[in-house]
């Protein structure tokens, strides 16, 4: 990173005028140290057989291709997909509604709004526990609730049988991550201009028509982009299924990132854990690449 | 005809309203319950009556004190530190020239959204060398990968959008850099720099995956992990889990009273857009 002189800069390098540019660069090293560097270091280590405290020898591709041959690494792909699609899916359309709803001119809207993004706002940990302790089997508040509406007849194990578990997670995931889409979709419906809403009037378009013609092309960049966006954070997301499941029931709620951290932490498997870790790897580059291209197409 | 279509907007509302504060309503509630009304087989919407135990329980019975103080240090240090950082690095490159400038707001960006998931795993193996493991220090040094991209993202896009008249008036004057930033800039930007400052804080209050490979001591852990720790039982503790997910989401909850406005802004797409 070389200084090119400008007015103020004509001092050498190490100088408190260019005080700002050495932050920058040592900024720009530090994060290159533990992303760049410990990301090409990790898939070196997923070439090797190494564990928490045991040598390493090379070993090449051998723990992928242990892995495609094991059935929780395929569960753990599969339903890191699953979770992935169905999660976005779901905020994209529950958080579209909410960002309509809350452009509506309802009274004591700023307050409602403010309300409605605390999920979002709240430690992962927080809502993680709460849901856990709302869906459970013995006093869980949704089960009582479902059972006294006559919904159900006996509890639901929403945590313990597979089916449910896997629903429960992304639901969880679902109800923390819509605000993000509420309030970004929010913003781009409040950048539309409203003359094209008169245009609309005018030329005699009804509301659904006004919304495919208007709502929707005008606001598709920032949709795409928190859709994006979404996707990469939830297909590496740990915390809701590690405080939720572990995992569990069975293994039916593994992700990568679950599956990761057991087998390099508790199996002790450390090269096998970073080469289920390093799987998303392809999504996430892939995901970036798209996200960069939208941002910085000007 | 106009009036129904609000009335459907009002009921999804109120349904969006009752999703999201029930669980919220419903951690408030658990917290200031006794043992067996939590474990009531007829769970009660209102409590009989209130009280403090589960709460004095967490610092008397798991150790939940270190671990606030832990987390109160941690995240301070890191979001003050951020902030110094950002605004540095945010300045340089908005009002600086030099070879790769136009590649930076890319490289804070792709740091932000790269999945904390693939690093983990080599971020112990690093603290591990350097001897940073089960140490709140070796947390500071970790957190910044987060806070940083974000906080720089942010301002970089803030000084974008932030004419530069009265820096370049000030420097004809004959101002240092060091006076330009502290006495100009700022003072203008302290409402942008204060919400980063809150949402640096909040990402590290709320860091789970790193606190919990980085830690094993009981006495070095922050909250997070300490609340996690205490899902490991036969009898989850319900009550006292739910009183330390209200000391969770506290400090959120305070700052949201006094600037929901300014958190609401920051945690949107607006501040990845910019």
């Amino acid at each position: 990173m070389a200084v090119t002189h400008n007015s103020l800069s004509k001092t050498k390098f190490f100088s408190w005028e260019n005080l700002p540019l050495i932050i920058l660069l040592l900024t720009t090293l530090y994060l290159i140290v533990f992303q760049g560097i410990t990301t090409i270091w990790s898939l070196g280590i997923s070439t090797t057989n190494k564990t928490i405290g045991g040598n390493s020898k090379f070993i090449g591709l051998g723990n992928y291709l242990k892995l495609f041959a094991n059935g929780t690494y395929r569960g753990a792909m599969w339903f890191t997909a699953v979770y992935a699609v169905f999660s976005v899916g779901l905020k994209l359309v529950l958080g579209f509604v909410m960002a309509l709803a809350l452009n509506k001119p309802i009274k004591g809207r700023a307050v409602i709004r403010a309300l409605l993004f605390l999920p979002w706002a709240l430690p992962t940990l927080t809502s993680v526990l709460s849901w856990r302790w709302m869906l459970g089997d013995v006093g869980g508040i949704v089960n009582h609730l479902l059972m006294t509406f006559k919904l159900i007849k006996a509890p639901v194990g929403w945590l313990g049988e597979p089916a449910l578990a896997k629903w429960s997670v992304v639901m969880v995931n679902v109800w923390r991550g819509t605000p993000f889409f509420g309030i970004s979709i929010l913003a781009a419906l409040q950048a539309i201009p409203s003359a094209l809403y008169e245009v609309g009037d005018i030329e005699g378009a009804n509301g659904l028509q006004k919304f495919r013609y208007i709502t929707l092309p005008q606001s598709m960049s920032v949709v795409l982009l928190v859709t994006l966006i979404s996707m990469i954070w939830t297909l590496g997301d740990f915390s809701v299924i590690w405080l939720m499941t572990r995992g569990g029931p069975a293994n039916s709620t593994h992700v990568f990132s679950t599956l990761s951290y057991i087998t390099a932490f508790q199996n002790l498997q450390l090269a096998r854990g970073v080469a289920i870790s390093m799987s998303i790897l392809p999504f996430s580059i892939l995901l970036l690449i798209v996200i960069m291209k939208q941002i910085f197409k000007k | 005809m106009k009036k129904q279509k609000n009335t459907i907007w009002i009921i999804i509302i109120a349904l969006f309203l009752l999703g999201t504060m029930f669980p919220i309503y419903w951690m408030l509630v658990t917290s200031f319950k006794s043992f067996q009304e939590v474990y009531n087989l007829i769970p009660r919407l209102i409590p009989e009556k209130l009280l403090w135990s589960n709460y004095t329980e967490l610092f008397t019975k798991y150790t939940f004190g270190p671990a606030l103080i832990n987390s109160i240090i941690v995240s301070t240090i890191v979001a003050v530190g951020t902030i110094v950082i950002s605004l540095y690095s945010a300045y340089a490159v908005s009002r600086m020239e030099f070879k790769g400038k136009t590649f930076m707001p890319q490289l804070f960006l792709m740091a932000y959204l790269i999945p904390r998931t693939i690093l983990f795993i080599p971020i112990y193996l690093l603290l591990a060398k350097i001897g940073l493991l089960n140490s709140i220090w070796g947390l500071m040094l970790v957190y910044p990968t987060i806070t940083i991209p974000y906080a720089t993202w942010v301002l970089i896009s803030y000084f974008q959008g932030t004419p530069k008249e009265m820096e370049e008036a000030a420097e004809v004057d004959g101002a240092t850099r060091r006076q330009v930033i502290w006495q100009i800039i700022f003072p203008i930007a302290k409402p942008s720099l204060v919400s980063t400052l809150i949402f640096s804080f909040t990402l590290c209050w709320s860091e789970y995956i790193y606190a919990l490979v980085l830690i094993n001591d009981k006495f070095e852990r922050t909250i997070t992990v300490a609340l996690s720790s205490m899902l490991v039982a036969d009898i989850i503790p319900w009550g006292s889990l739910s009183a330390g997910a209200v000391i969770c989401a506290l400090p959120i909850m305070i700052v949201y009273i006094f600037a929901s406005k300014h958190i609401v802004t920051g945690l949107s797409m607006g501040s990845v857009k910019g």
